[in-house]
């Protein structure tokens, strides 16, 4: 049973936290900003001119996965990934990490879909009113917030893990 | 005073001078003309006569030459850099007639180019299809326009390919007709047939074919074989890509005018909005009479203008009724900031509350704790200082370069506090060099004291709030309701204090909020008549607590977004400093640093810059704010790609 064993482990478990946070928010913001993007497209083939505005719009779903990448790297650093010597957690700990990476992993999902497609839709503004852009740019960020919520728990708990 | 004060201005021209004085207004740039109200039925108005809004001629004159140009920036692409500055021109070249004629006629020979080019290109797509269409038939030695001789026809034809094709010669010699289906060529969908058959046995043939589908077809003057026309459509196609070079380089060489075309867009810009005025005024026999908007410290100079020229006119304060047009007027350094304030919606002009001093503020330090990185700070206001200086930007563009700048140096600041500078950039390259360097942070560094940032994210947040909650009360109490203002916000602030003051552990704090609340329950159903409902609002209110738990929380995303730059900056410089102190570890950590830390720079930017406004729009204006100006748009030397030097008449 020694996988068994390995399996429980503080480290691995910490690490497992850590690569579900990286991956799943990514794949939130890499959903999101392919759905931004399609629509973006479509913009610019009526308008080649509004690339920029567009390339702004789509990059704002990209948030998650950054966000999913900072508590990685903060567990990888609180673990001591980086120092080359013995990761030493007890399998408590090591849950205690798994749980502070699932709020963004979670949240860093969804609303990097959800925000995606508000982008998608302000994509629309920036077609037809382009003058109203910078209101378009609002409606993405107003669901970055809970993007913004779950990073603070995840991080709040990471913190203060003893 | 933020919004400036409009003055409502009425003239009547004498109409020869109209286009003059027209002239002289826009040089000032601070009148707009706007379409008078007046009802048809009025008998003194019977005689004016309002013009037809039409597309006007300076405007489709204008449309055409934007054509030309970018004709001119398709096949000779200006080699100006995106730093150029505008060209300076004085005003009597920018109007002058006769260059305005010259760069019609440029224009004209310009759109005369582009049509025989697009001409030609859809000659050379026809001849292309052509040949398509003949290929399958080069196999034939048949001339296309044979159709037998005196005993025996020839028929050209397809039939279309089921699945697999007919074998028409069987079909046919069954038949016993003197006839012969000859298969020249079959693609996937049809085989091309040649029928050959005595004149007296064709009608029967073709009956027989045309029960598998044969259809005849047709060469229009084309003589000789297929391979004989196809030739002859290679050479048709390459005379006329002969002609589209042609065509090409003599736009090239019109390059040249370039400078006159882009000029004449201006004046002819300028034109058509005069021209768009002009619709909007009324006509007499001999007079013109316009309404319009001026700014009250403006009035004198139009005055002016306007007696020199033998106007009569007045100046009078706006009616109760009308709404005129609003203009942000602020001190210099907050001026960049009320562009925030524009693009959530220009105020109402009676709003009595100027927020934009705490905008400017407020805006200033919050995109500093987001982007929060001492050396991103200075690259951004670095760029936006090089574009400001050499290009020398106008209008909208000007004012968002500044905001950057100011920003960039706030973030400058923000990072100094925090020890950023592109994370922990000077540490790795000590460590590369095998030397050990800490830059301490001026005040304490985030990522180390994750609490203190969220504390001072939300202190920042609570201030901004109350703040904005201050705005509101400030207002009411401008309009004479002090106890409205106690009510509504004096008792919310208890709350909020009170509330707050809890985390230090003191007793008072809980004293004050519950005073608040009680204040809350009380008051805010003071407009319900009977007590039951009077207290239910007062309920209500009080549920209205999470509203502003949510608006603190919202302040996080300053942390969040602060922590973010920093620990990119840091990813990027691991992932550097990998190769370690040799040769290719240096060029690998100057790539990945050149790239990583632009990536940083972009994106914390675009970050810092949409979240910063946020906090503006939703959780500061929502507290007090009343949109629904209009923009004040006057008459003014409006150009693109010049910058218009005023002369002296």
């Amino acid at each position: 049973m020694d996988w068994l064993n390995s399996i429980f482990s503080g480290p691995f478990l910490a690490l497992f936290g850590a690569a579900l946070a990286a991956g799943f928010a990514g794949a939130g913001s890499a959903k999101g900003v392919g759905i931004a993007g399609e629509a973006a497209a479509g913009v610019v083939t009526e308008d080649p001119g509004k690339f920029g505005q567009t390339l702004l719009l789509q990059a704002l779903p990209g948030t998650q996965g950054i966000y999913g990448l900072l508590v990685a790297f903060l567990i990888m650093n609180g673990i001591g990934l980086f120092g080359g010597g013995e990761m030493t957690l007890t399998i408590s700990q090591g849950f205690q990490y798994f749980a502070a990476a699932l709020p963004i992993a979670v949240g860093g999902y969804f609303s990097g879909i959800a925000q995606g497609r508000a982008s998608a839709a302000s994509m629309g503004i920036l077609a037809k009113r382009p003058e109203e852009f910078a209101k378009g740019m609002l409606y993405p960020a107003m669901v970055e917030t809970y993007a913004v919520l779950a990073l603070l728990v995840s991080v709040l708990m990471l913190i203060n893990i003893r | 005073m933020a919004i400036v004060r409009m003055k409502r201005l009425r003239v009547i021209v004498p109409s020869k001078i109209q286009r003059k004085v027209l002239r002289d207004l826009t040089r000032l740039g601070c009148v707009e003309i706007e379409n008078p109200v007046y009802t048809e039925m009025d008998e003194d108005m019977a005689q004016v006569i309002r013009p037809p809004s039409a597309i006007t001629d300076a405007a489709r004159a204008r449309t055409d030459m934007v054509t030309a140009l970018e004709a001119l920036d398709k096949y000779a692409p200006s080699k100006r850099s995106f730093l150029t500055p505008r060209r300076e021109i004085n005003e009597s070249v920018l109007f002058d007639e006769e260059a305005i004629e010259q760069a019609k006629e440029v224009s004209a020979r310009i759109g005369g180019l582009v049509r025989q080019i697009n001409e030609t290109k859809s000659l050379v797509g026809r001849i292309t299809a052509q040949k398509a269409s003949l290929e399958p038939w080069t196999a034939s030695d048949i001339p296309l326009e044979y159709t037998g001789g005196k005993e025996y026809a020839v028929i050209f034809g397809v039939v279309p390919i089921d699945e697999k094709p007919v074998d028409l010669s069987a079909i046919l010699a069954e038949s016993d007709l003197p006839a012969i289906a000859d298969v020249i060529h079959s693609d996937n969908e049809q085989s091309y047939v040649v029928l050959v058959s005595y004149k007296d046995a064709q009608e029967d043939a073709l009956t027989i074919l045309k029960a598998e589908g044969f259809s005849q077809t047709l060469f229009k003057d084309m003589y000789g074989t297929a391979a004989d026309n196809i030739n002859r459509l290679d050479q048709e196609t390459k005379t006329a890509e002969e002609k589209l070079q042609q065509l090409e380089a003599e736009i090239v060489t019109l390059a040249p005018h370039r400078d006159l075309l882009e000029q004449t867009i201006d004046a002819l810009n300028v034109e058509s909005l005069r021209e768009t005025a002009m619709s909007s005024m009324l006509h007499t026999e001999k007079t013109t009479y316009f309404e319009g908007w001026t700014p009250e410290a403006a009035e004198s100079a139009v005055a002016q203008v306007l007696e020199k020229n033998g106007c009569a006119y007045e100046f009078s304060e706006p009616a109760e009724i009308e709404e005129p047009p609003v203009v942000l007027k602020n001190a210099k350094l907050i001026q960049p900031f009320s562009t925030i304030t524009e693009m959530y919606g220009l105020p109402a002009y009676r709003s009595l509350i100027d927020s934009n001093p705490i905008v400017a503020v407020s805006y200033f330090i919050f995109f500093g704790i987001m982007l929060s990185d001492a050396l991103c700070g200075l690259v951004v206001s670095a760029v936006t200082f090089i574009i400001l200086k050499k290009k020398k930007p106008a209008g909208m563009m000007k004012q968002f370069l500044t905001l950057f700048f100011f920003c960039g140096l706030s973030s400058l600041v923000w990072g100094a506090l925090f020890g950023s500078w592109f994370g922990n950039a000077p540490s790795i390259v000590a460590m590369m060099l095998g030397k050990e360097l800490v830059v301490p942070p001026v005040w304490f560094d985030p990522l180390a004291e994750p609490m203190k940032i969220l504390v001072l994210s939300v202190v920042l947040g609570v201030v901004h709030l109350m703040l904005g909650m201050g705005c509101s009360a400030a207002r009411q109490i401008k309009q004479g309701n002090i106890k409205e203002a106690i009510f509504d916000t004096g008792f919310w602030y208890m709350i909020l204090i009170g509330g707050l003051g809890l985390f230090t552990g003191a007793k008072i704090f809980a004293v004050i909020a519950l005073l608040g609340a009680v204040g809350v329950l009380l008051t805010a159903g003071r407009e319900k008549k009977n007590i039951f409902s009077k207290l239910t609002s007062g309920l209500g209110a009080l549920y209205g607590v999470t509203g502003y738990v949510s608006d603190i929380l919202s302040y996080t995303r300053l942390m969040a977004l602060g922590l973010c730059t920093g620990v990119i900056a840091m990813v990027m410089n691991t992932l550097g400093s990998l190769a370690g102190n040799s040769f290719i570890g240096w060029i690998l950590f100057l790539i990945v640093f050149a790239v990583g830390h632009t990536f940083n720079v972009a994106v914390s930017t675009l970050g810092a810059f949409v979240h910063s406004m946020r906090l503006e729009f939703v959780e500061f204006f929502g507290k007090f704010y009343e949109s629904g100006g209009r923009p004040f748009k006057p008459l003014f030397n409006q150009t693109k790609y010049t910058e218009v030097i005023k002369e002296e008449i």
